[in-house]
């Protein structure tokens, strides 16, 4: 099989409050207009298996683990918020943890399938939780579905890992947990912190003892748009991917740096997440056979842009060119749910949106970034003075 | 914060009668550039890389050996400032960093009595201030324009605190003129929408990203200076 999509109906029970801007039904209207599309067959539609308690702790620590299934109960216990659980961005509801835990489940039967070879990518958009940490849930997190993952690859087929994040937060939760391992390389494009949550994610975040090289951090300006994300991704990925010649790539394909999202700022279009997506897939496919496990992220502009992204992110997976025109009985659907015009094609149109007055700092700004992290992390992982 | 909290506490030092070669040795295996010069526990000097540069001739460089015998046979004593600005562990940071600032040194040897307990860098206080202002917890960082009156501080930590229940995790005043301060605050929260749109409701102007970027626009280079260099003077209505 060319690519899985790992799903049931279980994982869009991964929900908080009425108002919490993670909300699951994001998840059902994707697969809705990827199957309107005729964009997935029904083989490839693949259900997930349970996470055990020992995967769980590959990536967590046991008093975090029995912290949430005492929250699960839906009541606030003494001491609940050490575990970051019980606050607005994670509160405390009835079966947190099953809900959670199925979705390492999903992302652990993502990476079982690629690294069994039963299919060559695989796609889990409920997936990609990157800001749990090991003993601390945090920003809509409670676990950390791919650090999980990483360590289990790890574990059972000795996989060098290589982590590729382009949501628009850092993925400090996964980068934490592996920051002094050197046999999981962890690469985050994403809005500065100077100016986003979680406030991480500088160039000079590197890693710790073995791990000194492996973590790497491409901080944006926070007025971005597509053209300078792309050639910063462009002037990283291949050549940290020939560096460190991984086994498997884990892309987590948040999709909030869309300029309609409202947690960020980034103005970037759903087409970049599908360009990006092809060139990992493509490096994948010249340097480790073409695996990827791919995960969504954040993504809060639920009906304009989500089902929109990860659509294209599902064709690129499989290689497919989708069409552009959605069709109009899914627009009328969404129309109604949502009382709002969406876009009618997967692409952003070139003018849709006008360009910011900061578009020329911006680009400037991250092209002098991209020099700062090639000069602080390449010579490390290729050698010194060879080429670099 | 105090001086004691940020000072380096195990300190390289050298004796008076060390011989200048061994001191740049040692300074350079440790990677620093200031030596305390004890006799016992006393506190007698401070020797730098400078002191020592200066102390060498420069056309010393062109006959090598001659300065390698003159590093050897010639001790720190004679070369060190003997008149020292020093501090107590309990000064506040702040205060060090001033002192750092106006004398325009390096570093100030930190001494309880005649006795040297410690040593505070420009680093050191560099660190400090980068510290305030960063995170140490993941959170949103928020700026708020406010009135420069009793109670607004108050107010908007009200609404954020106590109405939105967020943590304010950092928290620093920014110097402006007179009607108005900025406060730059992080929020340990990944949604500050909510708060944010309660502020705004009250009147306040939120810099989300920022407030300067909108403020300023761009940096003129024939200008020759920008206004965010030194204390700013206006902020958009």
């Amino acid at each position: 099989m060319q690519t899985a999509f790992v799903w049931d109906d279980a994982l869009a029970s991964y929900r908080f409050t009425a108002t919490h801007p993670m909300n699951p039904r994001r998840l059902q209207l994707t697969l809705e207009l990827i199957r309107r599309l005729g964009l997935i067959e029904a083989d490839q539609v693949v259900a997930p298996r349970r996470a055990s308690d020992d995967e769980l702790l590959l990536a967590h620590a046991p008093e975090l683990v029995d912290a949430v299934r005492r929250a699960s109960a839906g009541e606030v216990f003494p001491g609940a918020a050490r575990f970051g659980l019980g606050t607005d961005d994670v509160p405390i509801v009835e079966g947190m943890h099953d809900a959670a835990a199925h979705i390492v489940g999903a992302t652990l039967t993502a990476a079982e399938l690629v690294m069994s070879g039963r299919a060559k990518r695989a796609f889990n958009i409920s997936g990609g939780l990157h800001h749990a940490r090991r003993a601390e849930s945090a920003g809509f997190c409670v676990y950390n579905d791919l650090a999980v993952a990483i360590r289990w690859m790890q574990k059972q087929h000795g996989a060098r890992v290589l982590y590729i994040d382009y949501d628009a937060h850092h993925g400090d939760g996964v980068q934490w947990i592996f920051y002094d391992d050197p046999d999981a390389l962890t690469l985050s494009f994403h809005e500065s912190g100077a100016f986003l949550f979680p406030g991480t994610g500088f160039v000079e975040e590197t890693g710790a003892g073995d791990g000194v090289g492996y973590s790497v951090n491409m901080p944006l300006d926070a007025h971005t748009e597509d053209d300078s994300f792309e050639a910063v991704f462009r002037a990283l990925v291949p050549d940290i991917v020939k560096a460190y010649e991984p086994d498997v790539i884990v892309l987590q394909c948040g999709c909030d740096a869309h300029v309609l999202d409202p947690l960020t700022h980034l103005r970037c279009t759903t087409g970049l997440f599908e360009r990006m997506t092809r060139l990992v897939c493509d490096v994948a496919d010249e340097h480790c056979e073409g695996r990827v496990v791919a995960t969504g992220g954040g993504g809060y502009a639920i009906y304009k842009v989500v089902p929109r992204a990860w659509t294209l992110v599902w064709a690129a997976l499989n290689g497919i060119d989708a069409p552009d025109v959605i069709p109009d009985d899914y627009l009328r659907m969404l129309r109604l749910e949502c009382g709002e015009l969406v876009p009618s094609t997967l692409r952003d149109a070139p003018d849709a949106f006008l360009p910011s007055d900061r578009r020329a700092a911006a680009t400037e700004t991250n092209t002098r970034t991209l020099g700062s992290v090639r000069r602080a992390v390449l010579p490390l992982l290729t050698g010194w003075g060879l080429g670099f | 914060m105090l001086v004691r909290s940020r000072m380096a506490q195990r300190v390289i030092t050298v004796a008076p009668d060390t011989p200048i070669a061994d001191a740049l040795a040692l300074a350079r295996k440790h990677r620093i550039r200031h030596l305390p010069v004890v006799q016992g526990e006393r506190l007698v000097g401070l020797v730098t890389d400078r002191d020592i540069r200066l102390a060498v001739p420069p056309m010393w460089a062109d006959q090598h050996s001659e300065l390698q015998d003159a590093l050897r046979t010639r001790t720190v004593q004679e070369v060190m400032t003997r008149e020292l600005i020093t501090v107590h562990p309990d000064m506040p940071i702040e205060e060090a960093g001033k002192l750092l600032y106006a004398h325009r040194i390096g570093s100030l040897p930190v001494v309880t009595g005649d006795a040297l307990v410690g040593i505070l860098t420009e680093s050191d206080v560099l660190q400090a201030f980068v510290d305030l202002f960063g995170v140490n917890q993941a959170s949103s960082r928020i700026e708020v324009r406010m009135e420069n009156r009793p109670g607004e501080l108050a107010r908007v930590v009200r609404v954020i605190g106590i109405e939105h229940r967020v943590n304010i995790t950092g928290l620093v005043l920014a110097p402006t003129k007179e009607e108005y301060s900025i406060g730059i605050m992080h929020l340990q929260t990944v949604n500050p929408t909510p708060v944010i749109d309660a502020l705004r409701r009250l009147g306040y102007t939120i810099g989300w990203p920022s407030l300067e970027i909108e403020a300023y626009g761009p940096i003129d280079p024939a200008d020759g200076h920008s206004p965010s260099r030194g204390v700013v003077t206006s902020w958009p209505e």
